[in-house]
C-alpha cells in the first residue's frame, strides 16, 4: 500500500476540490449561457411574431414593424458569439444546440450571418411603408431563420 | 361460407375514412417543412371532421352515433360474449371499436384545434388564430400540437393491430369492406340502411364551409 503524507494528501484533496469546483462552475456558466441565448431566440421568435400578426392587416402599422425588424437586425449580428465552446449538448445542460455549431464552425458562422441583412432590408421597406414588399421580404426573414435551424438545431 | 354479401358501410362513411387516412399523412409528412401544406390539410381535416358529426347524426344507418356507441355495460357483455366465442355479427362498428372511432375522432379534431393557434419557434409559420394569443402561448400550444399527435400515432398503431387482430385470430377481414362496401356474414343480419342523397348535399355543404371557415380561423369579417 502506497502511503502518502499528511502533506500531499491535504494537496491531493485541494486538487480534487479545485477540479470539482471547476467543473462545477463550467456547468453554472454553460447553463447561464444557454438561457441567455434561449431568452435572446425568444425575443427574435416574438419580434418575427409580431410582425407577421402585424402584416396580416389590411392598413398595417408599419412603424411597429420597423421597430420589430430593428430588433432582429440588432440581435442577427451577435448570434455567433451565443455559442461559445462547452456550451452544447456535451455541457450536460438541456440544450438544442447540435455539434454540428462547433464541428463546422465556419458553416455555422455562415448561416447566421444570413439573417441580418434580411432583417435591415425588412427594417428599410417598413420604413419606406412598402406592405407588399414587406410582405415578401418577411418570408426571407424567416427562411434564413429555418435554414440555419434545419442544420444547427435539434427539432 | 356461402352467404349473399350484405351492405355495411355507406359511400360517404367509406370516402371519408380514406380521406381521413390521406390527409393525415399529408398533415404529418408536411409538418414543419411545407407548411403551406400542412396547414391545408388541417382545414380539410376540419371539414372532413364536420363531415363526419353531420353524417353521424343524418347518414347511413351504421354511420350514426346512436346506432354504435354504447355504455360500458354493453361493452362488457361484447368483450365476454367475444372471449366465448359467441358475439353476435352484425353489421356495423362493434361496441368496442366504437370507442375507437369516438378516440380517433376527438384526438384528429384536438390535433387541428390546436393546430390554428400553434407558432414554429421562428415565430413565423403559424396557424390562423396564432395572432390572436402571445408568443410564449403560442409555442407552448405548438408542443401540445406535438404531444397530441404522439397519441394520435398511438391510436392510430392500435387500430391496425385490431385489424390484425381480427385477420389472423377471427379470420374477418375488416379492410376490404371498409374498400367495397359489402360484407358476407354466417348468418342473414341486417344490413345497412342508406341516407337519402340530399343529406350527402347537405354534409359536403357544412364540410366545404367548416373548411373555409378554419381557413379564416372563423373570423369571417
Amino acid at each position: 500500500m502506497i502511503r502518502l503524507s499528511r502533506k500531499s494528501l491535504t494537496a491531493l484533496a485541494l486538487v480534487t476540490g479545485l477540479g470539482l469546483a471547476g467543473a462545477a462552475v463550467a456547468a453554472v456558466n454553460a447553463r447561464a449561457v444557454i438561457e441567455a441565448r434561449e431568452a435572446n431566440f425568444k425575443t427574435i421568435g416574438k419580434s418575427m411574431k409580431a410582425i407577421n400578426d402585424g402584416l396580416r392587416a389590411d392598413a398595417p402599422d408599419m412603424a411597429a414593424i420597423a421597430g420589430n425588424a430593428a430588433t432582429i437586425r440588432g440581435l442577427a449580428p451577435k448570434i455567433s458569439t451565443w455559442f461559445p465552446k462547452g456550451t452544447g449538448p456535451e455541457s450536460g445542460v438541456k440544450t438544442e444546440a447540435r455539434a454540428e455549431i462547433w464541428t463546422d464552425a465556419a458553416g455555422f458562422a455562415a448561416a447566421a450571418r444570413r439573417l441580418e441583412p434580411e432583417a435591415a432590408k425588412l427594417e428599410a421597406l417598413a420604413r419606406a411603408g412598402d406592405v407588399a414588399g414587406a410582405r415578401a421580404q418577411v418570408r426571407m426573414v424567416g427562411g434564413s431563420c429555418k435554414g440555419c435551424h434545419d442544420k444547427f438545431k435539434v427539432d | 361460407m356461402s352467404e349473399t354479401p350484405t351492405p355495411v358501410w355507406d359511400g360517404p362513411t367509406r370516402l371519408f375514412h380514406w380521406s381521413l387516412v390521406v390527409l393525415v399523412l399529408v398533415a404529418w409528412l408536411s409538418a414543419g417543412e411545407q407548411m403551406t401544406i400542412h396547414r391545408g390539410a388541417g382545414y380539410a381535416l376540419v371539414g372532413l371532421l364536420a363531415f363526419r358529426l353531420w353524417w353521424g347524426l343524418a347518414g347511413g344507418s351504421t354511420a350514426r352515433f346512436a346506432g354504435f356507441v354504447r355504455g360500458p355495460g354493453a361493452i362488457r357483455k361484447y368483450l365476454q360474449a367475444s372471449r366465448e366465442g359467441a358475439a353476435d355479427e352484425h353489421a356495423g362498428h362493434n361496441p368496442l371499436g366504437a370507442l375507437s372511432v369516438l378516440a380517433l375522432l376527438g384526438l384528429v379534431g384536438l390535433q387541428a384545434g390546436l393546430g390554428l393557434f400553434a407558432i414554429d419557434e421562428d415565430g413565423f409559420e403559424g396557424g390562423p388564430l396564432s395572432d390572436r394569443i402571445d408568443f410564449d402561448l403560442a409555442r407552448q400550444i405548438a408542443e401540445w400540437h406535438e404531444l397530441s399527435f404522439r397519441a394520435l400515432q398511438g391510436l392510430v398503431v392500435l387500430h391496425l393491430v385490431a385489424i390484425a387482430y381480427y385477420a389472423v385470430r377471427k379470420r374477418q377481414d375488416l379492410v376490404r369492406p371498409m374498400i367495397t362496401g359489402v360484407r358476407r356474414f354466417r348468418a342473414p343480419v341486417q344490413g345497412l340502411v342508406r341516407a337519402p342523397l340530399w343529406r350527402l348535399v347537405v354534409g359536403v355543404l357544412i364540410a366545404l364551409a367548416a373548411g373555409f371557415a378554419a381557413s379564416r380561423g372563423f373570423r369571417l369579417g
